[in-house]
């Protein structure tokens, strides 16, 4: 027998299209199920079903009366069914004596095929496959590839087609990666609505998964329990009261009044206007310089891998704010979702075990609460912190690089008459910090309120660079400050990734390059 | 999904779904003796036969054994039909890719077939068979199948 074209790469691949009779049978299985299903596995359907269709209509053309047997007498005029030719019909337009000694007496006709000319035997007195009846189980069921193999091969086409053409059906819904008809979901009022909010409230505002949730309403025990929770998710969606939290592949459903105000809307610490700048003024160490700070706002290299663990820098945003930003880096180490914008997890403080809830807030590109950890440990900015994945993909742990107390001179930062002033004062410090980096904070508040002023009078970050480095150089002997240092004091009163910074001290004739990392003012001005 | 461009078939580069067959009228266009070659893959009885001078000249209706088409084969392709492709000995380890792909084809009434399906008749990787036949050189006139 030739070749079936549903065990064909060109059926699948080349020609393959999704028809409203796909459409039809898909929904009839929605419907028989009551169970809403991926597009990976209304894909698998669809590839059975077109295997199936293809069997039925091979097998109805062979035992059909027409079919073509080469035992049959045909005379001129005679129409045919071509089983090994599509199914085709063709009609017989001449005979002539078969010339073979090995067949017997036979006889040869001509029918009128796709305007070709073609020539099968009839009248054959020998064994002949197309003489027999096909049943189920033929050897050619042992040569073909099964359903799931032929899904295995091609399913990433036929799922891609299908998706197009669910997109278009507007009965259907889909719903963390799952479809079911509109009007065949269980009908979810107000009233289970009210409920849900209700069991959220009780729960601190969540999160909840939806089966518990509906476990708790408890009004919906006469649906499967798959179509009752797809309709209950489906209700809370389009609710503007209620948040999806869950990460990729998991719905979790949160109460949005009892969101943390900083995880909806993201802390105006952590905004940043874009301010252009030509990097190619940054030279190889201010480039690397960069990388090493890995600030979100900064183009980073592409990341291979995944890697167990990151460490970053803490600058100051992050510290006023609490929260961790989602750089390049720090991503792969963090829940994610399709399309949720905001995802609940846990956060584990890797040495004491503690539990803490967290955030991704994945407009703003941050990572909320951890505001009372940083306090509770005295994390300063410039603080080391290292990011651990767990096998528990919604729970991340946390550390900071703690040691023995030590009493240091650190740089410390203090606001007066409008302006950040640095000196060095002896603290206990009980981590490790980069010395480049580290800036300690008197009063965040004051420190917030010259920013503030800086925005108000839009000034521009040349000045507010000039200003923060004619503090800096204060204290320090040879007049120089460190480009790290630079960012970090600016970062206390604009939010700034190291670029633009980096190229206002070489492209800026107010500033001086001292050697190495290291800046002065021009003119070697030490400040008034 | 578009699709691409048909090339001309000479400039087409084939792709694993491409079909081969073997192309007559090339022999007839490139001089070479088609019958001789031919001869090569007879079974022991039927070289016998035709060193005897038994050969007819007439052609025989061969009938398809799968889909009941008859097509006029010349003595020597209806022997290699109907008696030496079912000799064990037909394609073996030993026999050339070239050869192997050529008798395969005879003994399907050189249906058109791709490199996977050559690949279960001759035991060679379809990779190999289609690097070799979709080169510039045809060999023993196998080339695409076209429509038309």
């Amino acid at each position: 027998m030739t070749q079936r074209l549903t065990q064909t790469a060109h059926y699948w691949v080349e020609s393959f299209q999704v028809v409203q009779s796909d459409i039809d049978h898909l929904y009839n299985i929605l419907l028989e199920r009551e169970t809403p299903l991926s597009v990976d596995e209304m894909a698998l359907i669809l590839v059975r079903h077109r295997i199936t269709q293809e069997k039925e209509a091979e097998t109805k053309a062979i035992r059909s009366e027409n079919a073509y047997r080469p035992a049959n007498h045909y005379e001129v005029g005679d129409e045919l069914v071509l089983s090994e030719f599509g199914n085709r019909t063709a009609t017989v337009t001449a005979l002539r004596a078969g010339n073979n000694p090995d067949n017997g007496v036979f006889t040869v006709i001509t029918v009128e095929l796709a305007d070709k000319r073609l020539e099968f035997a009839a009248d054959l007195a020998v064994d002949h496959a197309l003489n027999e009846t096909p049943d189920d189980d033929s050897d050619d069921a042992d040569v073909e590839l099964t359903p799931e193999e032929i899904f295995i091969e091609y399913g990433g086409e036929v799922s891609a087609a299908l998706q197009q053409k669910l997109d278009q059906q507007e009965d259907l819904v889909r719903l963390a990666g799952r479809w079911f008809p509109r009007s065949l979901l269980a009908d979810i009022n107000v009233g289970h609505l009210n409920l849900a909010e209700a069991v959220l409230d009780m729960a601190d505002g969540g999160p909840l998964e939806t089966n518990e949730i509906v476990r708790q309403i408890g009004v919906m025990s006469e649906f499967n329990e798959r179509l009752a929770e797809f309709s209950l998710n489906y209700g809370l969606q389009r609710d503007d009261r209620f948040d999806e939290v869950g990460p990729a592949g998991k719905v979790l459903w949160y109460l949005k009044r009892l969101e943390p105000p900083d995880v909806l809307t993201p802390p105006a610490r952590l905004a940043y206007s874009p301010i252009a700048y030509d990097p190619n003024l940054l030279t190889p160490e201010l480039v690397e310089l960069e990388q090493e700070i890995g600030d979100e706002h900064s183009p980073m290299s592409a990341q291979r891998g995944r890697p167990q663990s990151v460490t970053l820098l803490l600058n100051y945003s992050h510290r006023r704010a609490g929260t961790l930003p989602l750089s390049h880096q720090l991503r792969m180490m963090f829940p994610t979702a399709y399309e949720a914008p905001r995802i609940r997890f846990t956060l584990v403080d890797g040495e004491s075990g503690q539990e803490m809830p967290a955030w991704v807030a994945r407009p703003g590109g941050y990572v909320y609460g951890l505001s009372d950890w940083f306090a509770q440990h005295e994390v300063p900015v410039g603080g080391y912190l290292t990011v651990w994945r767990t096998e528990d993909p919604s729970r991340v742990k946390i550390t900071y690089a703690s040691r023995k107390s030590r009493i240091e001179w650190i740089r410390t930062a203090q606001a007066r008459e409008n302006r950040v002033m640095f000196e060095n004062r002896k603290l206990a410090m009980g981590s490790e910090y980069d010395e480049l980096m580290v800036i300690d904070i008197e009063d965040p508040d004051a420190i917030d309120e010259v920013g503030k002023r800086y925005d108000e009078r839009k000034t521009p970050l040349e000045t507010i660079t000039e200003d923060i480095c004619r503090e800096l150089v204060k204290l320090s002997q040879q007049g120089t400050v460190h480009a790290k240092t630079i960012y970090s004091g600016v970062n206390l009163v604009k939010r700034c990734p190291p670029g633009p910074v980096f190229a206002t001290l070489v492209g800026s004739p107010r500033f001086e390059h001292a050697g190495g990392p290291y800046w002065r003012l021009a003119g070697g001005a030490v400040g008034s | 999904m578009s699709r691409p461009v048909a090339l001309p078939t000479n400039l087409a580069k084939p792709s694993s779904e491409a079909r081969y067959h073997i192309d007559y009228e090339w022999w007839q266009r490139s001089g070479q003796e088609l019958n001789l070659y031919l001869a090569e893959h007879l079974c022991e009885d039927h070289r016998v036969a035709l060193a005897a001078g038994n050969i007819s000249p007439e052609t025989v209706d061969w009938v398809d054994p799968v889909t009941g088409q008859v097509t006029q084969q010349v003595q020597l392709i209806y022997w290699l039909l109907s008696h030496c492709s079912r000799q064990p000995e037909y394609v073996t380890e030993r026999t050339s890719l070239v050869d192997g792909v050529f008798r395969v084809l005879v003994a399907t009434g050189n249906r058109p077939m791709s490199p996977a399906e050559l690949a279960r008749g001759t035991g060679r990787s379809a990779e190999t068979i289609l690097k070799t036949l979709s080169g510039k050189t045809i060999y023993k006139g196998i080339r695409v199948f076209t429509e038309g």
